[in-house]
């Protein structure tokens, strides 16, 4: 799964980036430089080294011509020392031609004015190997210099960026939802995304609201007709048997409309949850004798896989039950509306995983259009007049208890396939 | 008509005799080395040669005029420490025309100088090596030998330590000055024969060589006497260190050792309180003037005298002039192939030094005239 990154993240590792390229650049340069130092030291040797050569000649050549008595040697030797010279020898020019030339010095070899028939001299220093001119010193000098400019070019504009851009990005969520106000720094692009995202939003929350509003308000009313229904009846005939209608309407449709209303509540706010570690199994049977009571199980084959072991965990049994019987219920409204003649629901545990226990529920209904986590959002339910509330009260109930809800395709019954998962280890 | 005729051819006559004679010209090349680390060869040097040949000319022209000659001299100035120049530069006189070379000083710089123009008659002012009178007779000194000069410095260093039974000494000699080296064993020679003790003999090169080995060897042997017959510069640097060892050496030296006029070597406070002694060809030229006629017109005229400089070489430079104007007046050669006949035949007797050997002392870091021997 790729990694995702934030935008500091990715201006910081532009930033590596520039920096590897100034370094790598540094590198370069600091090459060239050594090697164009080395050069022109080497020529500026050479030509010191013939000029120089070219005074001990004239100095040898006229202590040679005042022979016997000239003093070649005392001079030569004097010399050396005060040129700084590493060497000075004279003789035939074959003579010095045999001297063998090192690579560690440079040299320098001419005729003797006036005896070039008889002497040549040569002379020769020292010169620096070309790794001498890739000091280390140099090197970290030239690094941190470029460094440095570099660094303070880039530290700037991370700055600059930070202000201009990577801020307002970040802050996008929270001016689209109004908690944050928009900049008149921002660059006008991300002022207008701000702002149509902000519009964006309200428009929504109005609309979810509306929607929301509306088929809580349809769920309500289609209650309080049906009650409604029963009062007119028993009040136009007080008869026992109205009165008893009456009763059983209240108590079939009242604790729906309490339902609803709790969802509605729940719909709206955070969900707080208690939890104790008890059996999931005895959680899931509640919910299941009340799921199959509902007038929309008949005719419905809905069968449960019982683990037939202790399953403990941490979970609020109140809550948790009415996921499942929310999810059981829109199974069974689901295969009552699919014209199928396969019509039934399976209810199982998935044990196998290390983390968390599964309760699937997958019915062989129509399916859903789509099996994204944009599913469980309001507006997304498929009923027809459905607010998606149920879903996404189930949703927040589950988050609640740090687990999720997966939803896919049952590849066994053809419709859709709920499995909540409560982590083993539930935390509060 | 007669008395017409011959008044005519008389008038006639006369301006034919007063009528100009061409005069000839004969060149001179004035050669010398110049040293700015030195204080002998420095720029003021520089000012003084051509003051000495400016004066010299200017009181041997009428003279020399009479005799039908006019100098036309070449001034030709080099760097010291190129010594090969001075064979390049008298080769370049001699190619030129130059009838006489005069200079240089140095004897290593004479002997090159005549390797580069050795037809061409010359006179060194000063150089004194042995092998400068062995030359042949067109190459000439006006210096005493090296040989004299050693022989004069002995006698006087013996006269010092009269009473001694044993004097010792040590010579330290650069390696790469030929005057030097034959001063040296001219020195030894003469010592040898006056029973002096010779402990030490050393070479050295450069201006300021390394004689660290020797300290050991002055302080514990101690010779009364160490000979520098070396040039300024070197021997007031060997001075200085060896004065320390042993504050009670007695110095000696040659024509090497600066002058009277600017001291030993300028700012030098490692002289102070070392004693010793040289010997120059010359004397100070308040005295070397009267010893020839030049010179002796020079000192008649007070302003003349006192601007004169009172260098050795200004004086040599001087009787160089004189000799010369002799020579050509005497025996009037025409060109320069009968100048360097009469110079061979001639010229030894010519150019000859009239001052003797001068004695000076090393006081307080300077050289005082102390006498003159014959």
């Amino acid at each position: 799964m790729k990694q995702r990154r934030k935008l500091q993240q990715i201006i910081n590792a532009s930033w590596m980036m520039s920096g590897g390229t100034a370094l790598v650049a540094s590198l370069f340069l600091f090459s060239l430089f050594a090697f164009y130092n080395y050069r022109s030291e080497l020529n500026l040797i050479q030509s010191e080294l013939d000029s120089k050569t070219l005074i001990v000649a004239r100095r040898l050549s006229s202590e040679l011509l005042l022979a016997p008595r000239g003093s070649p040697d005392a001079v030569a030797s004097q010399l050396q020392i005060e040129l700084n010279l590493s060497d000075v020898r004279f003789g035939s020019d074959e003579d010095i031609r045999k001297i063998p030339r090192l690579n560690s010095f440079a040299y320098s070899q001419v005729k003797m004015p006036f005896l070039e028939d008889k002497y040549s001299v040569l002379i020769a220093t020292p010169k620096r190997d070309i790794w001498y001119y890739f000091k280390l010193g140099n090197l970290l000098i030239s690094v941190c210099l470029i460094g440095l400019f570099a660094g303070s070019g880039l530290y700037f504009q991370t700055r600059y960026f930070r202000k201009y851009l990577v801020r307002p990005i970040e802050s996008l969520v929270d001016t689209s939802t109004g908690e944050k106000s928009i900049s008149s720094d921002w660059p006008i692009e991300i002022q207008e995304i701000s702002q149509k995202l902000n519009t964006s939003f309200q428009e929504r929350e109005q609309s979810v609201y509306s929607q929301i509003a509306r088929g809580v308000i349809h769920d309500i009313k289609t209650i309080l007709q049906s009650l409604q229904i029963a009062t007119d009846l028993a009040k136009e005939a007080p008869t026992e048997t109205r009165y008893k209608n009456l009763l059983k309407v209240s108590s079939e449709k009242l604790p729906s409309l309490l339902s609803i209303v709790q969802t509605a509540l729940d719909g709206s706010r955070e969900i707080s949850v208690q939890q104790r570690n008890l059996s999931l199994v005895d959680t899931l049977k509640k919910s299941l004798e009340t799921s199959q009571s509902l007038p929309v199980a008949k005719n419905i084959q809905l069968s449960f896989q019982n683990p037939n072991q202790e399953v403990l965990v941490n979970h609020d049994p109140i809550q948790v039950e009415r996921v499942f019987t929310n999810i059981i219920k829109n199974a069974f409204e689901a295969v009552e509306s699919n014209a199928s003649d396969k019509k039934s629901i399976q209810v199982s545990f998935n044990l196998e995983n290390k983390d968390f226990i599964g309760v699937v529920v997958e019915d062989s209904g129509a399916g859903l259009p789509s099996y994204s986590e944009s599913t469980i959002r309001p507006l997304k339910s498929s009923k027809p007049h459905g607010s998606g509330l149920g879903l996404l009260v189930s949703k927040k109930i589950i988050e609640a208890h740090k687990g999720e809800i997966a939803i896919s395709r049952s590849s066994e019954l053809g419709g859709a396939k709920f499995e909540v998962k409560i982590p083993k280890q539930a935390l509060i | 008509m007669k008395l017409l005729v011959s008044s005519f051819l008389l008038l006639a006559s006369s301006f034919v005799h007063s009528a100009p004679k061409e005069t000839i010209k004969v060149k001179i090349s004035f050669m010398e080395a110049l040293a700015p680390k030195d204080t002998t060869s420095s720029e003021r040097f520089q000012k003084e040669y051509e003051y000495a040949v400016q004066t010299g000319k200017d009181l041997t022209r009428e003279k020399l005029r009479s005799c039908g000659y006019e100098i036309n001299d070449e001034k030709v100035l080099y760097d010291a420490s190129d010594t090969l120049q001075a064979l390049e530069l008298a080769k370049k006189s001699e190619s030129s025309g130059a009838w006489l070379i005069v200079g240089p000083r140095r004897s290593n710089h004479y002997l090159l100088a005549v390797k580069g123009a050795p037809e061409t008659p010359s006179v060194s002012i000063m150089a004194s090596a042995k092998e400068v009178y062995e030359l042949n007779p067109m190459h000439l000194t006006l210096a005493q030998s090296n040989q004299k000069m050693a022989s004069v410095l002995a006698s006087q260093t013996k006269a010092k330590f009269k009473g001694k039974k044993e004097i010792t000494f040590a010579s330290i000699v650069s390696e790469d000055c030929v005057s030097c080296l034959d001063f040296a064993s001219s020195y030894n020679s003469e010592a040898k024969k006056l029973g002096f003790k010779k402990l030490l003999e050393h070479k050295i090169a450069g201006e300021q060589p390394d004689v660290a080995e020797l300290e050991s060897f002055f302080k514990s042997q101690k010779p009364d006497v160490v000979l520098l017959p070396n040039y300024s510069k070197v021997s007031s640097f060997l001075i200085g260190k060896i004065s320390k060892w042993n504050p009670d050496t007695f110095f000696v030296g040659s024509d090497g050792w600066g002058d009277n006029n600017y001291g030993f070597v300028h700012n030098s406070p490692q002289l102070e309180g070392a004693s010793g002694m040289t010997v120059k060809g010359f004397p100070p030229s308040d005295k070397g003037l009267s010893f020839f006629n030049l010179g002796k017109q020079i000192l008649k005229n007070p302003s003349m005298a006192s601007a004169f400089p009172s260098s050795g070489s200004a004086q040599s430079l001087i009787k160089a002039i004189e000799d010369t104007v002799d020579l050509l007046c005497t025996f009037k050669p025409k060109d320069k192939n009968q100048f360097k006949q009469a110079f061979l035949k001639h010229g030894k007797s010519e150019f000859k030094n009239p001052w003797g050997i001068s004695v000076f002392k090393l006081s307080d870091g300077e050289l005082v005239f102390d006498k003159t021997i014959k």
